[in-house]
């Protein structure tokens, strides 16, 4: 059975980037894409991911709000999310895991490093 | 043998001679005459009158000489025996009547005797010429007859020896012919035979060339066939090979298959019957070409990328691109990417900023480095610089100074610009002029009014044009 790995990230580029990385790593994924938080809260309702990455600058919902909403529903409390974004100042990495991320990743992305962490948190 | 003839007339005149010497009294002589005579022709009927009269005139001699006035000898001749007759009867003087009577008669009888003799003699002469002349017609006749007979013989001989050499020439000429007819069938046999001996050669080319064809055609039907087969063979080949690509193309689109994937591939490699060598070339095909679209993927997005080396490290550990496989083909692989993304550098020249704020920078956006000038001489300044892929050039005739046709005449004495293309951006109406001016095909021509669609088609066709021409030099 293979894991379920949810992208919420806006821009059409790194998207295609993650899922380029993900086909190549031959780790048992099935990666599911939405490009804003709302889509993203809708998709961990209608399938329960075993991991998220999460863009935190996007339109609609941001990644905050959409990791706070996440974390707030019991139901789904326990799936980590690795914030993914370019934000890389220490506030930005300390508000992150306040909300309850697991693991802060910075873009432009390094797609080894990227797999290991995905490879950490799903453990496949 | 002698002429009967001839001794019959020599015995004539031995008689004749014989003659003569009796009238002289010549008895021996005649004698003589008439023994030749005999021996001559001993069956001369006169030899025997003459010894006679030469016998009666030795007796008339010596019965004249017995009496002492005698007449000398009796003269068998008439005239001879009349006058010894009357001199004996004149000069018998002393003698008496009675003895000169009877020696008169005795003359007379002799002289009667002699003319008797002769008359005989005459007779007799006369019978034998007779005789003569029959024996002598005779003998003419019977000579005749033999000259004719032999003149008929030798006739005959001749006339056999005629026929006789007539058939021999026949026979020769037969002879003759028939040799003549046999060399002439030997040679028409020869002939023929070495006519049949060509028409037999002839006839085995013939038959050779013939044979020769059919082999030619059955060599061609059977390398027909062979090509037949061998494209169904490629065919097949090829039909496996595609469907062993696609499987490869499929397992590889994401990096090295899994194991579970491999073991499919293996599979149908049996399945397909195909050799080792050929999988393992097309693999690395398969896997050079999804590896050089992976790194094209990751070079579009090497912004979103912290490190396009490390990213294109990675692609290689998951591609399994070994160090020389890497150095073959990712250098190629960028090249092109380069390559297909940067178009050369364009020289635009124009006086006019309009149609360069218009085209300039459309053509950047398409990839050219668009280097600008606005004359001719700015442009003859810049081109050796720049070294342009392409020329855009106005041809500025109503501007004064050097026009772009000048520039297109310098453009062509420079080799090193022979495989740059040259377009000139016309006025409408000199459209008419250039198309008369045989351009070469490296350059073209467009008005103006054109859109920048149009123009960026003329421009992509005239650097497709080089890049074929200086492939075909290679």
């Amino acid at each position: 059975m293979g894991k379920v790995v949810l992208l919420v990230d806006d821009d059409e580029g790194n998207c295609g980037l993650v899922q380029f990385v993900v086909a190549r790593s031959r780790l048992d994924i099935e990666l599911m894409v939405a490009v804003n938080g709302q889509e993203g809260v809708d998709a961990v309702k209608k399938k329960r991911p075993d991991l998220i990455l999460m863009d935190m600058q996007m339109p609609v919902m941001d990644g905050y709000t959409a990791v706070s909403v996440i974390k707030g529903d019991p139901l789904y409390y326990s799936i980590p999310i690795i914030a993914f974004t370019a934000q890389a100042r220490p506030e930005d990495i300390a508000r992150t895991r306040a909300l309850g991320c697991a693991e802060h990743y910075t873009k432009p992305m390094d797609p080894e490093e990227l797999l290991n962490t995905i490879q950490k948190y799903i453990g496949s | 043998m002698k002429d009967p003839e001839k001794m019959k007339m020599l015995a004539k005149e031995h008689l004749l001679a014989s003659d003569r010497y009796l009238k002289k009294n010549l008895f021996d002589s005649a004698r003589q005459e008439i023994q030749d005579a005999k021996k001559v022709d001993p069956a001369n009927p006169y030899i025997s009158a003459c010894e006679d009269r030469l016998r009666l005139f030795e007796e008339a001699y010596v019965g004249q000489s017995s009496h002492a006035q005698a007449p000398k000898a009796p003269q068998p001749h008439l005239t001879i025996n009349l006058k010894p007759a009357v001199s004996q009867s004149e000069t018998a003087q002393p003698a008496s009547k009675e003895e000169l009577l009877t020696t008169t008669v005795l003359n007379l009888k002799a002289a009667s005797q002699s003319e008797t003799a002769q008359s005989a003699i005459k007779e007799e002469l006369l019978t034998t010429t007779v005789i003569n002349l029959k024996a002598a017609a005779s003998q003419s006749e019977t000579a005749q007859a033999a000259i004719k007979e032999e003149l008929l013989t030798k006739t005959v001989i001749n006339l056999k020896a005629a026929v006789s050499q007539s058939e021999s020439a026949q026979s020769a000429l037969k002879k003759e012919l028939l040799e003549t007819t046999i060399l002439n069938l030997k040679a028409a046999a020869s002939q023929s035979e070495t006519a049949q001996s060509a028409i037999k050669e002839e006839l085995l080319t013939a038959t050779i060339n013939e044979m020769r064809r059919q082999i030619d055609e059955l060599s061609c039907a059977l390398e027909i066939e062979r090509k037949a087969r061998e494209e169904i063979v490629n065919q097949q080949l090829e039909a496996s090979v595609r469907q062993l690509r696609a499987v490869l193309e499929k397992a590889w689109q994401y990096g090295e298959p899994k194991s579970d994937e491999a073991e499919e591939i293996q599979k149908l490699v049996r399945i397909l019957n195909i050799s080792p060598e050929v999988e393992a070339s097309i693999t690395r095909e398969v896997k050079l070409m999804m590896y050089g679209k992976a790194v094209k993927e990751v070079i579009a997005k090497r912004k979103l990328l912290r490190s396009s080396s490390s990213t294109l490290e990675w692609l290689r550990k998951i591609y399994q691109i070994s160090i020389n496989e890497y150095l073959e083909y990712e250098s190629h692989f960028l090249m092109e990417l380069v390559t297909s993304q940067f178009r050369g550098t364009m020289l635009f020249v124009s006086p006019d900023e309009n149609l360069q704020g218009e085209f300039v920078p459309r053509f950047k956006e398409v990839g050219f480095a668009v280097a600008s000038a606005s004359s001719i001489e700015d442009a003859l300044d810049k081109v050796e610089k720049l070294n342009p892929a392409i020329v855009v050039c106005d041809t500025m005739s109503e501007m004064g100074g050097l026009s772009g046709f000048k520039f297109l005449h310098f453009w062509r004495t420079r080799p090193k610009f022979e495989t740059v293309p040259f377009i000139l951006l016309c006025e409408p109406f000199e459209e008419n002029q250039i198309r008369a001016s045989e351009l070469k095909n490296a350059e073209g021509f467009i008005s103006k009014t054109c859109e920048f669609d149009e123009i960026n088609i003329l421009v992509n066709e005239k650097l497709q044009y080089i890049r074929e021409y200086i492939g075909s030099l290679k």
